[in-house]
Parts: C-alpha cells; structure tokens; sequence
C-alpha cells in the first residue's frame, strides 16, 4: 500500500529545544491515524511541519508521493491536502459563507459546486443560521466547526486534524466522526491530533505517539493495545505511572 | 471574612501589572526596552523638572500677576493635561479588551474591590506622571504666596478625581458596549476618528482665522490709505517735508493708539470669553478658582472643590454600576434587551441547500470572475477587498488622505498662486503621490494586516505572485478612487489642459503599480506583526522600522518613471520642436500599458521570493501578543 505521509529523520529544533527528534512517521493511505502525545510532546509542531506551516530543521517529508523541500511540488501537495490548524486561521471579516467560497475558489473548485458544497456543509456544522455572522463574532466551537467545513470542501485526499473536536458540541461531535468515518472508507486519509483518547479509539485505525519528540511507537491500534485499552498502553509509553501515584499528603490532611 | 480589598491584593495587582509590563518588554528584544526606560527616565525626570518649574512660576512670578495670567497658565496647563491624557485614553481603548473581571473574580475579591483595583490601575498614565506633579507644583507655589491660594489644592485635587473617574466611567461604557466584537472595533474608530476631528479643528480655526484677519485688518487698510494719501501730497507738493513728517507722526501716533484700544478690547474679550468658557466647562474650574484665589477670594475654589469632587463621586458610582450591571448580566447600552432571535426553521435553512442552493447577497461578491487574471489572483483580490470595507481600522486608515486633503484643500485655496500650466499635472501627481504615501502603512505591511489569516495563504496551493497580484489588487479601488477624486479637486482647482488631465488617470495606474511592487517587496522583507483592530504594529523591531521609513523616504524614486512622460513633453516644448500636442498622454498610455506588463512579471518573481520567506512572515505575523 503507498504512503499518504512519510517521513525522514524530521527533526525541529526551537533554538537548543527539541522539539521533534528525527520521526520516522509511516501513514498509509486510506488509514485514520491518531497522533498521540502528552502536552509539550511536539504533535502540533510535526503537523505544522507536515502542512508546511513550519520549516524543519532537518530531514525529510513526503506528502501524497511529493517532497515538501521542494516549493512546486509543496504547492501540488498542498491543492490535495486539508488542514484544521492548531489555532484555525480565518479571516475575521469574512462571513462563513464567503469564507468558504474563498477557500472553494483557492483551491480551483468549480463555483456552482462551491455553492451547493458550502449549502451542504453549513447544514451538516449546524451553522446554517450563523453563515451571515463575521467569523470574528463566532464562538470557539463555531470556528472550529467552519475551519473543518473549509478543510473539507475542496474534496481532499489527505485531512490534518489538529484537535477537531475540541470545543465542539456532542452533536456535531457524532456528526463530525461519521462523516471522517465515511471519508476514510473512500479510500482516503486522515491525520489526526487529539487529547480524547476514547475518540481516538473509536475512530483510528493506526496510531503513533510521540514523546519529548521521539517517536515511541507506531502500529495499527490493535496491534499497539494487545487486548488492553488504549489509554493504559498510552500511559505507559508516555512514562505517566510513577506520576499518577505520586500523592499531595496535604491535601490528604483535613480539611481546612 | 474577607474584605472587598487589601493591601495584600493592592500589592498583588501593582505587582502583576508590574510583571505583565517588565515581561512585555523583554519580549521586545534589548533595543527596545533601553529604549522604554530611557523614556520612562525621560518622564520621571521631566516630572521633576516640572514640579521644579512650576513651583518657582507659582512662587515667583505669578506672585503681581493679574488674575488673567493665572488663568491663562492654569488653562494651558489643564489643556496639555486633557490633551495628553485623551490620547492615554485612545490608544489604551484601541488595546484594552473588555472588562477584566473573569480574569479576576473567581479569586477572593470582591466586584467592588475588582473595581477599587481597577480604577487604581487607570490611574497609571504617562500623562498624570508629567502633569500631575506640574500642577501640583504650580499650586504649592501659589499657597507659598498667601493662604488664599490653599483653596487650590484640593480644588487640584477634585480636578483629578473629576478628570480621572470621568474617564474611567467612558472606558467602563465603551468596554461593555465592545463586548460585541463587530461593535468594539466600530467603537475604536468612532472614537479615534472623534479625537483625531478634535485636534484638527484648532489648525482649522488657525486657518480660518489668519484668513479672517488677513480680510478683516481694516485698521492696518486705513493706515494705508492714509499714508497713501500723505505720501500723495507730498509729491503734489500740497505739503513741505516738515508737514509731511509731522503729518505722519501723528498718524502713526494716532495708529498706535488705535491699536492699543483695540488690543485692550481684544484682551477684555478673550478674558471674558475664557472666563465664560471656565465657567461653562467643569475641567476650567480648576483655573478660575486659581484665578479667584490669587485676587484674594478662595470662594470659587471651593466652589469648584464641591462642583468637581461631585462629579467625580458620581462618575466613580456610575462606573461602579455599569460594573455590577456588566457582571450580572442586565447591561443593555440604553436599550431594551431584546428576545434571541427566532432561529431559520430547518426547512429555510435547506433552502440553501444543493440543487435550489441561491447564494446569500453576501456572498455574491465572492463569486465574481475578474478579467486577465487568474482565478486565485481574483478571489484574493476580492475576499481582500470585502475585508478590507469591514475592517474598521482600515477606514480609519482611509481617513488620514481625506484629512490631508482636507489642510492642504484649504492652504491652496487660500493661496493665491496661478501655477503655469505645465507645473499643474505636477501638482496631481504630487497629490497622487500623497494619497500614496498615506498607504505604505497597509500595503507595505499587508500580510501583517491578515494576522493569523496569513496562514491560509501559507496552506493553500496558489502561486504566490497571484496572492501578491490579488492583495495589490484589493487595496487598488480604494487607492485608484481616492486618486481620481484628488485628481478631479486638483483639476478644479487649477484647470489642466485637457489632454494632462486625461494623462493624469493611466498616471495614476504606473504610480499604483510602482507603488505596489515596491510595498510587496517591505511586506516580504519587514512584516510586523499588528494586533487585532488596531493599525499598530505591535512588538515591532528596529529595522523593520527602519526600512518602513525608508519606503517613506524613496517613494520619490520609486514612483519617479511616472514623472517621465510630462518630462518629455516639457523638454520638446522648451526646445520648440512642437507645443500644445498630447505628447504626456500618448506617453503615459504607452508607459502604463508597459508597467502593467512589467509589474505582472515582477509579481511573479516576488511571488517566488514570499514563498520562500512565507514561514519567516507567519512567524512574526502571527507571534502571540501579552
């Protein structure tokens, strides 16, 4: 099976912090892969990396078969690509309506498909009624919901998820993994970042978990779960034990 | 039980604004944080030196003056105060968020004590640092003189409450009112654009006044004609030189008499109309009291004391209760709270949906297809443009050209200068260059004005030279349309010939384009990062700075080809070869048409350049703000 993502020796570096230690990421196509890590652990880094929002600091990236380094074949990669960003990046004085035809028309989308997408979109995110707001007035979850309303209307072959259902209402939430989960039966893929780990379990088929930058491990999810659940494997890889038994003895004491 | 405030929560707040600011210029870089200090040494020293200053005006020379010159001092003092503290005021309502309170009151204080804090903060300004101790000086020097003076401290005193809890109740209504995002930055004009009217209206008064004494000095005419009418005998020998320098002496005796009663009226009018301006205006209390006390009489002193403390008790209780009203959820700006409003059944909604789908109004826009261009180039251009009407700030940007227009409208009316006609086109080129000038700001910073929405070009597949053609084109309505009014104003002004008039529009368009490959190159090489709704940049570096300034600079240079066209002409009519042909028109045709060529290349290759620098712009545009 090719690869959606590949990478390697990708490595970032913040001044001397490492953020990234020399990942060797293998993402299949058609997979639905959960990126996992504690917070600080360099997820949201390695997928800025990987939708070109960031410049590595070594080593290599290949996106749906093209090289990254290379500035015409990142463009190609990127007209196949979605992304819900870490902090979303709309324009605030756009409505949600024109927002989106801005991205449909960006990405070359035909205008009558960008509208009946768009009619489509609004009313599966529940933003039908708002689509005449600014998005600078919308709340969190609504932003969020019409950033993943843009990642998806250009129809694209691979989607970066940076924590899509933060913020986001149970509703939306069930509606949001059903159509993810139609999206990968397609045959296409998805990227994804999330703290939820039930979310994570429900829904990826490959998971990989990155700790202080390295990657510690990567396989399908019942490979990596080995009849246990995913979190106790999690926290285990995460190095979390001795801390979950660590105790505050004054706040055993009574009370004040 | 715990107080509403303590010293410990005094301490604790002075501390945390203490930290925000230290950390805020660390973040700076060095450079810019020597800067701070020095001026904050600047303004301590300053403060000392007014107290100084004004301590010995108030001891020493004011000690014979006439009540007038109290006045006068404590009303320019008052002034400079109210000046300086209206732009604390601004540029803090162009950063302030709403009110802070759920930073605050999940901790043990109390709305009131939040409130206390709060007010005690505002109070923190450059301009109370400088003036405060100016006029305090000014007062101390005063009392060093007589008791009677005495009525001036706490009438200072009342003044600054007045001044100070007015103001904080304005910045308590204009924050709750903000809590609407779309209204807040609305707000943040209107108010902008009122000070900004404000302080131009004195030069405006200047001009009409000059203008007015210019007609009006009537005295000046009759000495004149006087000296005419002397100097006229003289010649017909209707007078001997002695007559004639006696005759004279005593006109101008005469004339400087005159002008001594007239002065003395004018004198009694301005003491009159200040007096009644002091009166009529609660911060010029504090200087007729002054006034009043230094003939003797503390009683209008504390009159005012009683008037100003009053007033600012009931301002502190007013914000008091926008606060409560604010936190408990039943502040309504006036109005009546209004029902939700019903939500579009889901039938409605679907209207919208494939097949039967008709876009909103709104988006109608969006879907324009723009000719010669790409695809992308156009819907950057137009989403940009659709933004850039919404955007608040950019109006206010907008306004600078419309008030430059305004000053120099007027200076040229009044001058009674005919320019030849061949200098004309070069007055609109200059007024082109001038609305130009007024831009730098936001096209040679325009991916900083797109803030984290810069991220959206980094993501997409679009060649860059089409974002820079569609973002130059965005801002070019705008630019070309208040270009073809001054233009137009000129033309009225002082009538063109037909054909430069004519060359003056695809002059226009070689300027505009000039302009944009030059501001491309400053936003790709120095964006600066510029905080939401507001056109200052924040965090700014040095050179960055800089190299804005030597935009400002070249602009000349850069817009320099335009020129040529005119130039040619004048030189074939100055050498005789031919007059009175279109020789600029045809030119700048022909030079337009080339530049459009030649800027549509240049993107392409600036293009290439802001991909390869696009990850260093979202760096900066995008940092995250204290």
């Amino acid at each position: 099976m090719s690869l959606a993502i590949e990478t390697h020796r990708l490595t970032r570096y913040f001044d001397r912090f490492c953020a990234v230690d020399a990942i060797e990421l293998r993402v299949e196509r058609g997979t639905f892969y959960g990126f996992l890590g504690p917070n600080g652990a360099g997820k949201s880094t390695t997928i800025k990396m990987l939708t070109g929002l960031l410049a590595p600091t070594d080593g290599d990236m290949f996106v749906l078969g093209k090289d990254l380094r290379d500035p015409r074949q990142a463009l190609e990669a990127k007209s196949r690509v979605g992304v819900i960003p870490e902090d979303l990046a709309l324009f605030d004085n756009l409505t949600a309506r024109e927002y989106l035809t801005f991205i449909g028309r960006m990405y070359l989308v035909p205008r009558d498909t960008i509208r009946a997408r768009i009619g489509e979109l609004l009313a599966l995110l529940d933003l039908a009624n708002e689509e005449k707001k600014l998005t600078l007035e919308y709340s969190h979850g609504m932003k969020k919901k019409l950033a993943l309303a843009a990642a998806l209307l250009p129809n694209p072959d691979l989607l970066f998820l940076d924590e899509p259902f933060e913020g986001v209402d149970a509703v939306t939430s069930r509606a949001i993994r059903d159509l993810l989960t139609g999206f990968v039966a397609r045959g296409s893929t998805v990227f994804l970042t999330s703290h939820v780990l039930e979310i994570v379990e429900k829904l990826c088929t490959h998971v990989g978990i990155i700790v202080k930058g390295e990657l510690v491990e990567q396989a399908s999810l019942d490979a990596i779960r080995q009849g246990s659940s995913l979190e106790d494997r999690f926290l285990e890889k995460a190095g979390a034990d001795a801390d979950v038994n660590r105790k505050l003895t004054w706040l055993e004491e009574n009370a004040p | 039980m715990t107080r509403a405030v303590n010293g410990q929560h005094l301490r604790a707040f002075f501390w945390l604004q203490w930290r925000l600011r230290v950390n805020q210029l660390k973040k700076g870089g060095a450079a810019n944080a020597i800067l701070l200090a020095i001026v904050a040494g600047a303004a301590v020293l300053l403060a000392l030196i007014l107290f100084v200053v004004f301590f010995l005006v108030g001891w020493l020379s004011m000690a014979d003056a006439e009540p007038l010159v109290h006045l006068i001092v404590w009303d320019a003092l008052v002034a400079a105060f109210i000046f300086f503290w209206m732009i604390g005021l601004v540029t803090q309502l162009q950063r302030a968020e709403a009110l802070a309170l759920e930073k605050f009151l999940h901790l043990p204080v109390s709305l009131a004590g939040v409130f206390v804090l709060n007010y005690l903060s505002s109070l923190l300004s450059f301009s109370l640092i400088v003036f405060g101790p100016a006029m305090l000086g000014l007062a101390l020097g005063s009392v060093a003189r007589g008791p009677a003076h005495l009525a001036t401290l706490p009438l200072l005193a009342a003044f600054l409450l007045m001044v100070t809890a007015l103001t904080y109740q304005f910045r308590g209504w204009l924050a709750s009112l903000m809590v609407n995002k779309r209204r807040r930055r609305t707000i943040i004009v209107v108010v902008t654009t009122i000070f900004i009217l404000l302080i131009q209206l004195p030069n405006l008064w200047n001009l009409t006044r000059s203008r007015n004494t210019h007609r009006q000095d009537e005295l000046s005419q009759q000495r004149a004609k006087e000296q005419a009418e002397i100097d006229r005998a003289l010649q017909a020998r209707e007078l001997t030189p002695q007559q004639y320098n006696e005759r004279r002496t005593e006109l101008t005796r005469a004339y400087q008499e005159k002008r001594r009663v007239q002065r003395e009226e004018r004198w009694r009018d301005a003491e009159r109309i200040m007096r009644i301006i002091n009166l009529c205006v609660p911060p010029g209390w504090l200087p007729l009291g002054a006034a009043a006390a230094s003939e003797g009489n503390p009683l209008p002193g504390l009159l005012g004391t009683l008037g100003l403390a009053l007033i600012g008790t009931a301002s502190l209780w007013r914000a008091y209760r926008t606060t409560v009203r604010f936190h408990t959820g039943s502040f309504t700006a006036g109005k009546q709270l209004r029902p939700e409003a019903t939500p579009i059944p889901a039938a409605a909604a679907n209207d919208h949906a494939p097949g039967t789908a008709r876009p909103a109004a709104a988006g109608l826009l969006l879907e324009k297809k723009l000719p010669w261009i790409s695809e992308q180039a156009a819907i950057v251009a137009l989403a940009g443009f659709r933004g850039l009407l919404r955007a608040p700030e950019v109006k206010l940007l907008l306004l600078s050209p419309i008030i430059m227009a305004v000053v120099f409208g007027a200076v040229i009316l009044r001058s009674e200068m005919t320019p030849p006609l061949l200098v004309r086109p070069l007055i609109a080129v200059g007024a082109l260059s001038m609305m130009l000038l007024t831009m730098v700001q936001l096209v040679g910073n325009q991916f900083g004005y797109d803030r984290a929405g810069f991220k959206i070009f980094v993501l997409s597949p679009a060649r860059r030279g089409d974002i820079l053609i569609g973002k130059n084109l965005a801002v070019a309505p705008m630019a070309l349309g208040m270009g073809a009014l001054a233009v137009v104003f000129v033309q009225a002004a002082y009538p063109m010939r037909l054909d430069h008039f004519a060359a003056a529009f695809p002059q226009m368009i070689t300027l505009y384009l000039l302009f944009c490959l030059a501001a491309n190159c400053l936003s790709i090489l120095a964006p600066m990062q510029v905080a939401a709704g507001t056109l200052k940049p924040s965090h700014a570096k040095m050179v960055p700075v800089l190299l804005h300034f030597a935009l400002l600079l070249l602009l000349p240079i850069v817009i320099g080809p335009a020129l040529v066209p005119l130039g040619l002409e004048a030189l074939v009519e100055w050498q005789g070869w031919a007059t009175g042909l279109p020789i600029c028109l045809a030119l700048s045709l022909l030079e337009c048409v080339g530049i459009v060529y030649f800027y549509r290349w240049l993107a392409g290759w600036q293009g290439v350049w802001l991909q390869s620098r696009e990850l260093k712009i979202l760096e900066v545009v995008t940092a995250k703000a204290e």
